[in-house]
């Protein structure tokens, strides 16, 4: 069976991933190739995560924090775009299209930017996969 | 792993009444995944909770495929913990608000759903038990400034008499600014008479211990066990055996201006600060005291209670508590003053009825003022932001003012008026005889009388008056630099102290354990101080219970010694301080961390584990929700 692309996204434990449980309750769809994992803070996320998800076979990956300023770990999101710049240099390097990562922030109460940005990422992946990305 | 044969995972998966199994197909998630499965109408009610807690004895790792854990996850630690089960072996996968909710492909969610437990299964496989660990805490407090917000928290703090709470004071007395003033806004409630039950109350309580004259200098360890390193100055004076007779001060042959009293009376060697001051014993200014040049003693020999001490000595000592809350207060903004131009807190001495004048409103010559000019903002521009309270002060001023000179003009230049709810009402009535001048720029300068210059809409205008009063703003107290060194803490763009967030823990700092309340904070009404001081003081009663131990959570971060380097890179990654380097190699105070995870995405050595989200862990989800 073959359901397309798989995006996997991390999302922080106190915003995007309360984003996307609103998302659920109020029954607002985006596409199934979103595979969610919750982690703590955006700040975990090491750049070798993104490494390992491609290796895997996944074809996107989104990393999905607080919003500036409203880190539950007060600066773990700083510390995750800081390191979103590096991996891109790193994708390139490894002769990955860096649109393939999309760092962004979604706040708790953001489940209807939590759906256009998941559903918006997929599409460009679909893109990238059938135009040779 | 090397238990990893020996695993039992098991599978619980929800139909949540339809809402799960009405969108994913969990015969088919059933048949794809490798593990027992068990699928249940509903998790959560109490035949589902049985029916876990009957069977799950079989299993040594269980994976919940139910609703959002957010919602759930309690409720499966305790029918788990009560299994013997550690609950850290088990994960729960969001299947309804991640999968069955956001989907209306029946065929895609399950395929979704199959993806996810794999994640689960594959992460669940590197779970290891986790000890919940409880340290033992010291319930006593150190409370660390007597103005109105510290006392009021000694107070509460001190109602649970098994905790003792320590009072430290830099000055020889309590009360801070708030038993300075005469009247209070909005509604002129008399300070001293608000303020004289609980300073008497705080003084009588067996188990507050009050230090006076004594500041902290250094700090060890963090929540639950802390060590503070007191010094207290000599008072020379026996605050036990003194009953505040003034015998001593009527000897005294020095006279020195009292600069407490803006140097606008006359004070002893040996002195009170001001009339009713508690304690009620006074202090002997070492400086200017004769003993030393001349072997003076009247004092001494006045003193029939021997409350005299001159073999009295600067000491230091330690106290150990289980948190701290510091209550330092603020300053006011420095504005030029002269004989007829007083800064706000100076004015306030001059309104008081145990101040220099008796509270009687006089010029320097002993006249009474026929005009007073009262200038608002002083130091608003230089430091940056609206210091909140003052216009409120100003109100109350021109209150106090015209019941005593019912004839005395009074004008307010200022700028923006800043007076809610019931401060406007002291506006209304002031309104009815003081004037308004609106002026965005003003300058006060003396020339026998005062001249005021600022600019309205009508240009520039120029007003003489007998006494003007700049309304000075409120900024950080001097020593708040060498506090937030001392126990490590972050000043604001402004120089007060931050808070851990200004939302929820709007008492707590960016340390654990150490709260703050009152001016250290921002500037703050006599209100406000006191409810930040009940806060933290709840905070800190909702803590530390007399006898019962301190909680802490396992999910946090450990440094691997073996492989760390000692780079210290983790250090200054840490938002908490629980990173620091001891002996050649970081470590991490579980009783600090937080969790986050922050530093161990960063160890270059991958020394760092957070624990529960493991790097091991995390790429195990990673295959299973990707293959």
């Amino acid at each position: 069976m073959n359901n397309g692309p798989v995006v996997v996204a991390f999302c922080c434990n106190y915003c995007s991933y309360e984003a996307a449980d609103r998302a659920g309750s109020a029954k607002k769809n985006y596409p199934e190739n979103l595979r969610i994992i919750r982690v703590p803070c955006s700040g975990r996320v090491e750049p070798e995560f993104i490494v390992k998800a491609f290796e895997n076979g996944a074809d996107g990956v989104m990393i999905l924090g607080c919003h500036p300023g409203s880190c539950h770990f007060k600066t773990g999101n700083h510390k995750a775009y800081r390191r979103y710049l590096l991996l891109k240099e790193i994708l390139r390097a490894a002769g990955i299209d860096e649109e393939r990562v999309k760092l962004d922030w979604v706040g708790a109460s953001e489940d209807d930017k939590l759906v256009r940005v998941s559903t918006e990422f997929v599409e460009k992946i679909r893109e990238l996969d059938t135009g040779g990305g | 792993m090397s238990y990893m044969s020996e695993q039992r995972i098991g599978v619980y998966l929800c139909e949540c009444g339809g809402e799960i199994s009405n969108k994913v197909n969990l015969e088919k998630v059933t048949d794809a995944i490798d593990a027992r499965t068990i699928t249940l109408p509903m998790l959560c009610t109490p035949e589902g909770l049985e029916e876990i807690s009957k069977g799950i004895s079989e299993f040594t790792h269980v994976v919940f495929a139910a609703c959002t854990p957010k919602r759930i996850e309690k409720t499966f630690e305790d029918v788990v913990k009560k299994a013997n089960l550690n609950p850290y072996l088990t994960h729960i996968v969001n299947l309804r608000e991640q999968c069955a909710w956001v989907s209306e492909d029946k065929e895609k969610a399950t395929d979704k759903a199959i993806h996810l437990i794999k994640g689960a299964l594959r992460r669940i496989a590197y779970h290891e038990p986790l000890e919940e660990k409880y340290i033992d805490a010291n319930p006593d407090v150190v409370v660390v400034g007597g103005g109105v917000a510290g006392v009021l928290a000694a107070l509460t703090l001190s109602e649970d008499t098994n905790r003792r709470v320590y009072l430290i004071e830099k000055n020889p007395h309590i009360g801070g600014k708030t038993i300075t003033y005469e009247d209070l806004t909005p509604n002129l409630t008399c300070a001293p008479c608000l303020l004289a039950p609980p300073l008497q109350d705080v003084l009588g309580k067996p188990n507050v211990i009050l230090y006076t004259n004594a500041e902290v200098e250094e700090v060890k360890g963090t929540l639950g066990n802390f060590l503070l390193r007191i010094s207290q100055k000599a008072r020379y004076v026996d605050v036990d055996k003194c009953i505040g007779c003034n015998a001593c001060i009527e000897v005294c042959p020095v006279n020195l201006p009292n600069d407490f009293e803006y140097r606008m009376k006359e004070r002893k060697a040996i002195y009170f600060p001001y009339a009713g001051v508690l304690p009620n014993a006074p202090v002997i200014d070492w400086q200017n005291c004769l003993y030393e040049k001349e072997r003076c003693q009247k004092c001494v020999e006045s003193c029939v209670f021997d409350a005299i001490n001159f073999d009295d000595m600067q000491r230091e000592f330690d106290l150990k508590c289980g948190s701290v809350l510091l209550s330092t207060g603020f300053s006011t903004y420095p504005v030029r003053e002269g004989g007829r131009i007083y800064s706000s807190p100076k004015f306030e001495r001059l309104l008081a009825k145990n101040g220099p004048t008796e509270g009687e409103i006089v010029l320097p010559d002993g006249n009474k003022p026929k005009s007073i000019a009262i200038v608002h903002c002083a130091g608003r521009e230089e430091l940056g932001y609206c210091s909140k309270i003052c216009c409120s002060v100003a109100m109350k001023y021109s209150h106090m003012i015209h019941e005593q000179l019912p004839d005395c003009e009074i004008h307010h230049i200022y700028t923006d008026l800043v007076l809610p709810e019931m401060h406007s009402k002291l506006y209304n009535e002031v309104s009815k005889f003081a004037r308004f001048h609106r002026s965005s720029k003003f300058d006060v300068r003396e020339d026998g009388g005062v001249t005021v210059e600022y600019t309205d809409e009508e240009g520039n205008q120029k007003l003489n008056v007998d006494m003007a009063v700049l309304m000075s703003g409120i900024m950080p107290s001097p020593e708040l630099k060498k506090i937030a060194e001392i126990f490590d803490l972050k000043l604001n763009e402004y120089g007060f102290l931050e808070v851990s967030d200004m939302k929820l823990s709007p008492v707590e700092t960016t340390s654990a354990g150490v709260l703050a309340a009152g001016g250290i904070l921002g500037a703050c009404s006599v209100e406000e101080s006191v409810q930040q001081a009940v806060a933290a003081a709840g905070k800190v009663l909702s803590k530390l219970r007399h006898g019962e131990k301190l909680f802490v959570d396992p999910k946090v971060c450990t440094v691997d010694e073996e492989k760390c380097s000692g780079c210290k890179f983790c250090i200054p990654l840490c938002p908490y301080g629980a990173a620091v380097y001891e002996e050649e190699k970081c470590t991490i105070d579980e009783t600090l961390c937080q969790g986050c995870g922050v530093c161990a995405s960063a160890c270059p050595a991958k020394a760092i584990e957070a624990r529960h989200y493991t790097t091991e862990q995390i790429y195990a989800e990673i295959e299973g929700v990707t293959k």
